[in-house]
């Protein structure tokens, strides 16, 4: 179906809206990369040896930032011709837009993924994490806007939540602790967290329209897992991110009682 | 010529003789296919995946999986093409022009056993090409000087870059000058000079390239999968696949263009199989007597897309073999693959590992015929897999994507970088800044940066070496004109001058 130059212009804006926002922090980047650069050693002596410019470490990073900061400054020049300058004086231009559906769910994913990789992979077991990871971000998308999905939102935030003040207070207590210990702590609220998520889904067994599809997020989130660490560390002989608890069990379980 | 083609046979009786060989190939090349057949999937990252799997494997058992891979990935992309109009990656996305309407027919199993069997002439095609260009491009390239080497790879980039970029070409070549950025964070390898570091230790070894290549790949993936709730349509039931060699030995003529267009386009570097499969399309329809059939279930037009984006991978082995420069982005994650394992690919592997070529064209003629296999045998259960959806699926591949990028290097700093990395290429992509060129540039800043720094020290600073060398000036001259040609005022003064040459040329004609 053809579109009207009118209405093409319409759908081209707000892309060239956000085009122009990227032009600008390519000018910005480009500009931090030549203030930083400008502190190397282009003609001064580095480790003992004379400096000349052409074998500087500076020059090709120096080449770079000009390069980058002339593209940017033709690409914010070619994207101005098609875009109104007005809107560029507006604060509201410059601020992220969080209220489409898919801002929501982009934002939503990219939270997940940061909790999982920054909070939960360093401070839990991997085995724990990942299956709360797993259970609440594909029960968000797979049965949305349901009581089970918020519940386990919620769930996920609050388990974030006291695992960063646990780890927090660690640090400012200072006690010389063994960090075995405050995985132990952080390995009981992570489990504490999965157990509850795991009773909440068998409540809803009665339901009828909810409770096959969340019988398959639980068998996926509880096995999909288990077969990874399984392959990656008995058979790939590649360690976890942390092994806490469970892999403790699951070595104890390899090594001990089958004697592999 | 008769002596190559007795190694070749003996290393090829070699790995054929050893079981455990043909399991990986097998096994590695139905991986491929799973992952060329689900959409949020790439061969890249397949590759990228593998590369860690297979890094306690020894040299030729990590070819075998890595290639054998990538194969199965390229071809199995064409089969939710095919069965649900959507391509599992890029490569296969001119394959749905005829592929659906194959199976809106009724002749999915049909289609099907055309894709493979045009994919293996594809391949074998490319494979053949390899060999034979391969040797001459090394022979050549052994000539290259610094100065070659650095318009080399500065070539490679800006050509990504104009090549890929769905909207303005500058976007393209941004995101390589990004590239080279991102390959200057670390220590210098001439004066070991700290660059971009802010004091991080971990910085000083720079950028993993396997954990960036897995967050630019992967994560984008993930969130535009569960973001946009892709939902995938259901198949409908697949017939047995069989391949129908009459209608191959038919489409001989549009093979043979296929091929040849494949391993062109898949030597240049940073340009992949996706670019392979249109222009093969779109040369097989301007050829064609019959062109309205085209779009609605010609043969032709699935077989010569395949044959095209299959031909690509031999193509984009021939500049990763000889020069060191990939050309396309799986071949850029076998760069790093090779690398890990002590294989330094360029002018010099053809003294240093003389038999390196044979035995890389010995494991793609296995990793070949295990496709053929596995696509014939297994083709209606491996279908199986698209009904799984969606968000059970991606979360599995964040998952992979996380273990991927530490099991390497063991190192939690690789997984905080590919998360941000991986956000901030989705973003971009979703702006149609493409991402090959900042592999691309990734890869081949070290490269570009020693190279320059060490022709400008033979020649004391001084850049007329460009010029009174005959490679280095043409290099520079196609840099120029590449250049110059997506100037707006170039383009509107070149168009202008190839209208009127239309017109004098039908006035002559008259």
């Amino acid at each position: 179906m053809h579109q009207s130059s009118s209405d093409q212009d319409k759908s081209k804006k707000p892309s060239r809206g956000a085009d122009i926002k990227v032009a600008l922090i390519f000018v910005l980047l480009s500009m931090g990369i030549l203030w930083e650069v400008s502190g190397y050693p282009i003609t001064q002596s580095w480790g003992g040896v004379v400096n000349t410019w052409y074998v500087s470490a500076a020059l090709f990073p120096m080449a770079l930032g000009v390069l980058l900061l002339v593209l940017a400054m033709i690409l914010l020049s070619t994207l101005m011709a098609e875009f109104s300058w007005r809107g560029l004086g507006k604060l509201a231009f410059y601020l992220p837009k969080v209220d489409t559906p898919l801002s929501k769910s982009r934002m939503l994913v990219i939270t997940l993924l940061g909790s999982y990789v920054y909070i939960l992979i360093p401070n839990c077991d991997f085995y724990l994490a990942t299956c709360l990871f797993q259970l609440t971000i594909t029960t968000q998308f797979y049965l949305p806007h349901s009581k089970m999905s918020r519940l386990l939102l919620w769930l996920f935030g609050i388990t974030n939540a006291v695992l960063v003040l646990l780890c927090v207070g660690f640090e400012i207590a200072d006690t010389g602790h063994d960090p075995i210990t405050l995985l132990y702590y952080t390995d009981l609220i992570c489990f504490s967290a999965l157990a509850a998520a795991l009773y909440w889904a068998w409540s809803i067994h009665d339901e009828q329209t909810v409770s096959p599809h969340m019988r398959n997020i639980v068998l996926v989130s509880l096995l999909v897992p288990l077969v990874m660490v399984l392959v990656f560390k008995y058979f790939l002989l590649v360690p976890m991110p942390t092994e806490g608890l469970i892999i403790s069990l699951l070595d104890w379980l390899y090594y001990d009682l089958l004697g592999a | 010529m008769f002596e190559q083609f007795h190694s070749f046979s003996l290393i090829l009786w070699d790995l054929v003789t050893e079981p455990s060989n043909i399991l990986v190939v097998v096994l590695a090349s139905f991986l491929g296919i799973l992952f060329g057949a689900m959409p949020g999937l790439t061969a890249t990252l397949g590759v990228a995946l593998l590369t860690t799997l297979t890094y306690g494997f020894d040299v030729n058992t990590a070819l075998l999986a890595l290639l054998g891979l990538y194969v199965g990935a390229i071809y199995g992309g064409s089969y939710p093409s095919i069965l649900i109009n959507i391509p599992g990656t890029a490569a296969s996305a001119a394959t749905a022009m005829d592929g659906y309407p194959l199976t809106c027919k009724g002749e999915g199993g049909r289609a099907l056993g055309l894709t493979t069997t045009a994919s293996t002439i594809g391949t074998l095609f490319g494979l053949l090409m390899l060999v034979f260009l391969a040797p001459l491009i090394a022979s050549v390239a052994l000539q290259f000087t610094s100065y070659e080497f650095f318009l080399l790879a500065l070539f490679g980039i800006l050509i990504s870059g104009t090549l890929t970029s769905e909207d303005l070409v500058i976007k393209g070549w941004i995101m390589g000058l990004l590239g080279l950025f991102l390959s200057t964070i670390g220590r210098d390898s001439l004066q070991f000079f700290p660059r971009f570091t802010f004091g991080y230790s971990e910085l000083d070894s720079g950028l993993d390239i396997v954990a960036v290549l897995i967050g630019a790949y992967g994560i984008p993936q993930v969130i535009k999968m569960l973001a946009e709730k892709q939902a995938l349509a259901s198949s409908p039931p697949l017939a047995r696949v069989f391949p129908e060699f009459r209608t191959i030995v038919k489409n001989s003529k549009h093979i043979v263009r296929s091929s040849m267009i494949g391993v062109g386009i898949g030597a240049v570097p940073g340009v992949g199989e996706d670019i392979a499969g249109w222009v093969s399309y779109s040369a097989a329809k301007s050829a064609s007597p019959d062109k309205d059939s085209f779009g609605k279930g010609n043969p032709s037009g699935l077989i010569s897309a395949e044959t095209a984006n299959n031909a690509c991978i031999g193509g984009a082995l021939i500049p990763l073999l000889t020069l060191g420069i990939p050309g396309s982005a799986p071949a850029a994650m076998l760069l790093g693959a090779l690398m890990l394992h002590g294989v330094n690919p360029g002018p010099t592997l053809t003294t240093e590992r003389p038999d390196f070529l044979l035995e890389v064209t010995a494991i793609m003629v296995l990793a070949t015929l295990a496709m053929f296999c596995n696509g014939m045998l297994l083709a209606k259960h491996v279908v199986k897999l698209l009904k799984v959806p969606t968000p059970i699926f991606m979360p599995i591949v964040a998952i992979l994507c996380v273990l991927g990028s530490y099991a390497l290097g063991l190192n939690m700093f690789n997984l905080y970088l590919m998360l941000p990395l991986g956000v901030m290429a989705y973003f971009l992509i979703e702006l149609k800044f493409p991402i090959s060129p900042l592999v691309i540039g990734l890869i081949l800043g070290p490269m570009a940066d020693e190279n320059l720094r060490r022709a400008l020290l033979v020649s004391d600073g001084s850049l007329m070496p460009i010029f009174q060398r005959p490679v280095a000036l043409i290099l520079f001259t196609a840099i120029v004109l590449l250049i110059i040609s997506q100037i707006p005022h170039f383009k509107g003064w070149h168009s202008k001058l190839l209208a009127r040459g239309r017109k004098l040329w039908h006035k002559t004609k008259n």
